[in-house]
């Protein structure tokens, strides 16, 4: 009598646990906050991705004077290597340009130069002692190592 | 639907499934068919990743050719070997399970409620499961390039094996491996590349179903586990609670290799566990090959590569119905199981990536010492786990059910014996030391580094300790024993 008195209170004890934690379940659902845009999910089904900015793709203008493989140093604004905005940029001009190397150090024979404005670009020439060889926009450009 | 979409969604369950199908093919597993089901996907992937290393590493040259057509060679292979083998019944079948599950007989008021539960959560389940995809889905579209680690580390070493097969060793380049965690295993990189290699362009859509696809397969190895071991409304309503943490849909949408490395690992221990309690060597083997494969997946599956070697070791050698003639046999099934995953792992680390790892820095014994008893440092590292195991907000009180579980396993025990379950408690406990003694020895700034890390890390092992709440408070079967499904 004892055995199945405590047989039917592990049963509900379990169950009620069972419905709890579904009715708790239940009630942490929230609605969709963030709803696929069917733009969005349509580019991605096609294949395509056109409705997306591909991370690194401001680098495209430099993409014809490079070669497929091989290291080159990147020249950006800031010097600070710790800093995001320069991990983030020199590490998306990786992913972009890969399987060629971009070395952040500024030690290669060749650099891309990707400066806000001229003049950043020029003194940061002359800090890292690069000179241009190929200006595709302003502060932007190829440079060549001269010591 | 780009139509080589659709062969990519199909290609991977198809080899997964056939795999699968074979090892389980002499074995009276519970509920094979459904963990086949569940598993192949994820399965199939893992296949695929270890044939694409061989071929880049045999034949850079060929690579992508060899690629695309090695998974049909296997599909094939694999068609041809079961087609002659008679298969073995499984100890209780799916819809054996299901039937007794859902329409359990009216006899009983016990048995009525065992079936108005089980519609009740399958409904639930349905629900979740619904809005959980939708979340993703959402999700991902809007961040449709990852978290960090996904962007500058995994898919960036899925870009080199794609964009040029010959040169794909210059992923291991001292520049990149100054900042791009050159030594992280190839697994889902793997994939990522299979798949950009057979659809020619590197479509966003693949990681993230690739990452879609490990979430719930996750929360599938736990259905089947507790569906095969305890009950269906424990496996439901484990999924259900899995399915709403908040903490896995979020890193799932990041596209990080955690929830695949708690995939491999988590299904290599409850693998483990069913072999033990089954005494099958395929299973052991299997157990085995999952592990190999959490340790192609992420570094961390090295250090559980470890304790999983110790756990099976200890349990086969302590346990006193298995004879001696069988110890060592289902020992040599672990290795024979992980044999291939573990050469790959050791070619790539030692031939190829060659260099420390940054996370532990080299030091003297003495300089080891101090960081292993730097007191104010090991109260931040024990404040960390405290303060992310108990926030709500990811966890929804995990960690509280998980605690109340291990203080009542040793009553179920007595009343219901759960051989070996208690694996499960040990699995969490070694792996949570293995990381706090990583953070020990961390060069990096230990508020940083538990900042950025430490809830990744507590996603290797939550899914387990969801499955050890269930097998402690879940409900039994009706008439049922725990320790052997019915058949």
């Amino acid at each position: 009598m004892l055995k199945k008195a405590g047989s039917i209170l592990d049963f509900t004890l379990r169950f009620a646990l069972h419905i709890g934690i579904a009715l708790f379940a239940l009630s942490s659902l929230k609605p969709v906050a963030l709803k696929a845009h069917p733009k969005l999910a349509a580019s991605l089904w096609s294949g395509q991705d056109k409705a997306y900015i591909v991370p690194g793709s401001q680098f495209k203008i430099f993409k014809p004077y490079l070669p497929k493989t091989g290291q080159v140093s990147l020249i950006l604004d800031r010097p600070n290597r710790e800093s995001p905005p320069f991990k983030e940029t020199s590490y998306d001009a990786q992913n972009y340009f890969a399987p060629l190397i971009i070395n952040l150090e500024t030690v290669e024979p060749a650099a891309l130069v990707y400066c806000s404005t001229q003049d950043t670009a020029e003194k940061r020439l002359t800090e890292t002692g690069y000179v241009w060889t190929y200006k595709i926009a302003p502060g932007k450009g190829l440079a060549r190592k001269t010591v | 639907m780009n139509p080589k979409l659709i062969v990519l969604l199909l290609l991977p369950p198809l080899l997964g499934a056939l795999f699968l199908t074979r090892f389980f093919q002499q074995s009276r597993m519970p509920l094979k068919t459904l963990f086949t089901v569940l598993a192949s996907t994820a399965t199939g992937y893992a296949l695929i990743s270890f044939g694409l290393f061989l071929c880049y590493v045999l034949q850079p040259h060929y690579a992508r050719l060899l690629t695309a057509v090695l998974p049909w060679f296997l599909v094939l292979g694999l068609l041809i070997r079961l087609a002659g083998t008679q298969t073995t019944p499984q100890a209780c079948s799916l819809k054996q399970t299901l039937r007794q599950c859902f329409f359990g007989g009216w006899n009983s008021p016990q048995q009525i409620l065992h079936s108005i539960l089980s519609w009740f959560l399958i409904a639930l389940l349905i629900y979740t499961l619904i809005n959980s995809a939708e979340t993703l889905a959402g999700y991902m579209t809007w961040n449709a390039f990852g978290g960090w680690d996904a962007r500058y580390f995994w898919v960036l070493k899925a870009r080199f094996l794609f964009r040029d097969p010959e040169q794909w060793r210059l992923m291991f380049s001292e520049w990149i491996a100054s900042w791009g965690n050159h030594d992280y295993p190839l697994m889902v990189p793997g994939v990522m590349a299979w798949g950009w290699n057979f659809m020619g362009r590197e479509s966003l859509l693949w990681p993230m179903i690739i990452s879609g696809v490990f979430m719930f397969s996750l929360g599938g190895l736990m259905v089947w586990y507790l569906a095969a071991w305890r009950s269906w409304p424990a496996a439901l309503a484990a999924a259900l609670f899995f399915f709403t943490l908040p903490a896995y849909q979020f890193w799932a949408g990041t596209l990080y290799n955690d929830i695949p490395y708690a995939f491999f690992s988590n299904g290599a221990l409850l693998l483990l566990i069913t072999a033990l309690r089954q005494k099958e060597m395929r299973l052991f083997a299997l157990a085995g090959f999952f592990a190999g494969c959490a340790a192609w997946t992420k570094n961390e599956g090295i250090i559980f590569l470890g304790w999983f070697g110790l756990l099976a070791g200890v349990s086969l050698i302590h346990e006193r119905r298995i004879s001696h003639k069988t110890v060592w046999p289902a020992l040599g099934a672990i290795a024979g199981g992980m044999v291939i995953p573990l050469l790959i792992c050791l070619y790539f680390k030692l031939a190829l990536v060659g260099r420390e790892t940054h996370l532990i820095k080299k030091s003297t014994p003495a300089e080891f010492w101090a960081a292993l008893t730097n007191w104010p440092r090991n109260q931040v590292i024990v404040q960390g786990f405290r303060m992310y195991m108990a926030d709500y907000k990811n966890w929804h009180g995990l960690w509280f059910l998980f605690a109340a579980a291990v203080v009542y396993w040793p009553v179920t025990r007595k009343v219901s014996p759960r051989p070996y379950s208690g694996l499960i408690i040990l699995a969490i406990v070694l792996i949570h030391l293995g990381y706090a003694f990583v953070f020990t020895q961390t060069p990096n700034n230990i508020y940083k580094h538990i900042e950025t890390a430490l809830m990744r890390l507590l996603l290797h092992t939550s899914a387990l300790a969801v499955v050890f709440i269930f097998e402690t408070f879940g409900m039994l079967r009706p008439n049922a024993s725990i320790s052997s499904p019915p058949s």
